[in-house]
């Protein structure tokens, strides 16, 4: 298949671009790019973009396969992707949500600020890495039983809350309230559950953390001061997913739907697009799991922020004040929702597989204080560089599905930046940065090193220069716990 | 019989064997290398065995659900499999009994075995081949 060139694209307008229908045949829709011309030129260099053709095939697709600027390839859909289906007869494709399903971000804002506080940084991360499981094969300290992981697996975050782990009125600071209504934990399997019975409350490894950071800057402050934060304020990033569990249901309901496919007549430039429609029996029982893995997923943020609120108070005590949950995001799932197309509201299932929900103001699930500025965004870089937090527009809901970019955006392969990275100089040279690193492996250190990622403040300029989420403020890491 | 590619998101490994059991023995081989380098070095005794049917499509993916299941297994029972004896092997069945060794920690944490360019095919010298991505 040919790969896309600069001269098949062209521009729609400043920051999007697009690839016409007639670049391929088998294309239903065209596939948009939102990018600046210098990220363009970053993304056309892999294969990004013919994933991102390939998506624009799938049946039912609508208005276009899109991209956000912190795209590059992954297997079947590139990482970065969004696609709305026809609802229901349009098709689900696991490979739009990817294996972590439902890995996401979750913010703390603490009382706390950073120039009264930078000594005790070296031993919060410390007391942090002793007390979230960190790190491949590490099982967390919550034994569940399988009647005890079915609970979980309907009830997602709200099972945290009745046992203890953080409070009720913290669900609606989650994406979804932390629960998915759909879910079904009869269609997850005996192997995925086992697999998920010592995970609860584990951050896993790859480019999973918690990270400690404070507000370097503020943009818009009205904003700011809605979200409850202020320059110099200690916050909390924690990024992870479903675990072992969630790549478990992928793995199953790919292999089936594999086998289903030919019934349906479809057939995909790329098996890891495989897919089915919605309302088959297939489909549905994709959904209903891939819903339950999501619990799962906002289940295990959740007891992670009570790990992390516990180790919080064994350094600054009582006078630590609380961790407030700021918002908490997914952005790699599959949700119906409905959007306008073509001047028409109407149902569709946006994928979003390494992106993140950007809902403008007024949208009716987000806590009244949020309602009037919109949802908060949250978008990591890379440790010894900064994230940020956004705001979601309704422009977005023009223009990306209600979606936005989800992190930086990987520009170097693992391999890549294990020669390029010197692990222990770099640890030393964070540390000298006032960036203390605890880590699993030298190796996790120098497979995440900043060197391996797009520059986290261009993507985050043309998500906020295209109008889809406006910048609130900037994040400087101090302390990052990886696996 | 296997190299590494080059795969911005993930890993990804060219592996060969001049029969299909050879190819399933090098992929799972380096799979197990992926999770821990030189876990099954010397290693001449195992902990535990494990017997995995499996039936899929066609070969290229009855090998990504082999691995898929391996996968699955060692992260449930906290074992690296680092041998395979096959009862049987045929082009969308595998009957088979896994031979591994325990450990608690592994180096990197493998999501999914993908299909993804993956595509068992006879090279110019005679050898089975296919590219293996697996998601991290």
């Amino acid at each position: 298949m040919k790969k896309v060139q600069k001269a098949h694209i062209t521009k729609l307008e400043d920051y999007l671009w697009e690839i016409p229908k007639s670049f391929r045949e088998d294309m239903r829709v065209p596939a948009q790019i939102l990018a600046s011309e210098g990220l363009l030129d970053a993304i056309i260099k892999d294969r990004s973009l013919n994933q991102l053709v390939n998506v624009a095939t799938l049946p039912g697709i609508k208005k276009a396969s899109m991209v956000m600027p912190d795209v590059h390839e992954g297997y079947g859909f590139p990482i970065g992707g969004v696609a709305a289906m026809d609802y229901p007869e349009g098709v689900i494709s696991p490979g739009g949500i990817g294996y972590d399903i439902n890995c996401g971000v979750q913010l703390l804002a603490s009382q706390l600020q950073i120039k009264d506080n930078r000594d005790a940084v070296e031993a919060l991360s410390k007391e942090l890495h002793a007390h979230v499981p960190a790190g491949m094969g590490k099982g967390g300290t919550i034994k569940l039983t399988t009647e005890q992981l079915d609970e979980v697996l309907a009830e997602g975050a709200n099972w945290a809350v009745n046992h203890g782990y953080g409070t009720r009125e913290s669900l609606s600071y989650m994406e979804s309230h932390g629960k998915l209504n759909d879910a079904d934990p009869a269609f997850v399997s005996t192997m995925a559950k086992n697999r998920g019975l010592d995970q609860l409350g584990t951050i896993g490894s790859g480019n999973h953390f918690v990270e400690v950071d404070f507000v370097e800057k503020t943009y818009n402050n009205t904003i700011a001061k809605t979200y409850g934060l202020q320059k110099g304020q200690i916050v909390l990033l924690i990024h992870t997913g479903s675990r072992g569990l969630g790549h478990q249901v992928a793995t199953d309901h790919i292999r089936k739907m594999m086998m289903a496919m030919s019934h349906y007549g479809i057939n995909v430039p790329d098996r890891e697009l495989t897919c089915v429609p919605f309302n088959s029996k297939e489909g549905q029982e994709y959904f209903k799991a891939m819903c339950a893995a999501a619990n799962f997923a906002w289940c295990n943020r959740q007891i992670i922020s009570w790990e992390v609120k516990n180790a919080w108070e064994n350094i600054f005590g009582k006078e630590g004040g609380d961790l407030r949950l700021l918002y908490d995001v997914a952005h790699n799932i599959a949700k119906i929702e409905m959007h306008t197309i073509e001047g028409t509201s109407r149902k569709v299932i946006v994928h979003r597989k390494g992106a993140t929900r950007a809902f403008g103001p007024g949208f009716k699930e987000l806590p009244p204080e949020y309602k009037g500025v919109g949802q908060p965004v949250i978008i990591p870089g890379s440790m010894g560089t900064c994230s940020y937090v956004l705001a979601g527009t309704s422009k977005s809901h023009e223009m990306t599905f209600g979606s936005c970019c989800h992190g930086a955006g990987r520009r170097l392969s693992r391999s890549a930046a294990k020669r390029q990275a010197n692990a222990p100089v770099l640890k030393e040279k964070l540390r000298e940065q006032g960036i203390f690193v605890e880590a699993g492996s030298f190796r996790g250190i120098a497979e995440e090193a900043p060197i391996a990622y797009k520059d986290v403040g261009s993507v985050v300029d043309v998500v906020s220069a295209s109008g889809i989420a406006k910048k609130v403020a900037k994040l400087k890491p101090v302390a990052v716990i990886k696996g | 019989m296997a190299q590494s590619m080059e795969h911005i998101a993930d890993i990804g490994i060219q592996v060969r064997g001049y029969t299909l059991q050879e190819l399933f023995k090098n992929s799972l081989k380096e799979m197990a290398q992926i999770l821990k380098e030189g876990c099954c070095d010397g290693v001449d005794h195992y902990d535990c065995s494990m017997r995995i049917v499996i039936s899929s499509n066609d070969t290229t993916c009855l090998l990504i659900d082999f691995l898929s299941d391996v996968l699955a297994l060692s992260y449930i029972q906290k074992t690296l499999f680092c041998h395979v004896y096959f009862s049987e092997l045929s082009a969308t069945k595998v009957d088979a009994q896994l031979y591994g060794i325990w450990f608690d920690h592994f180096d990197e944490e493998i999501k999914g075995v993908t299909y993804h360019e993956a595509a068992i095919s006879r090279n110019a010298q005679g050898c089975l081949e296919t590219n293996i991505i697996f998601d991290l």
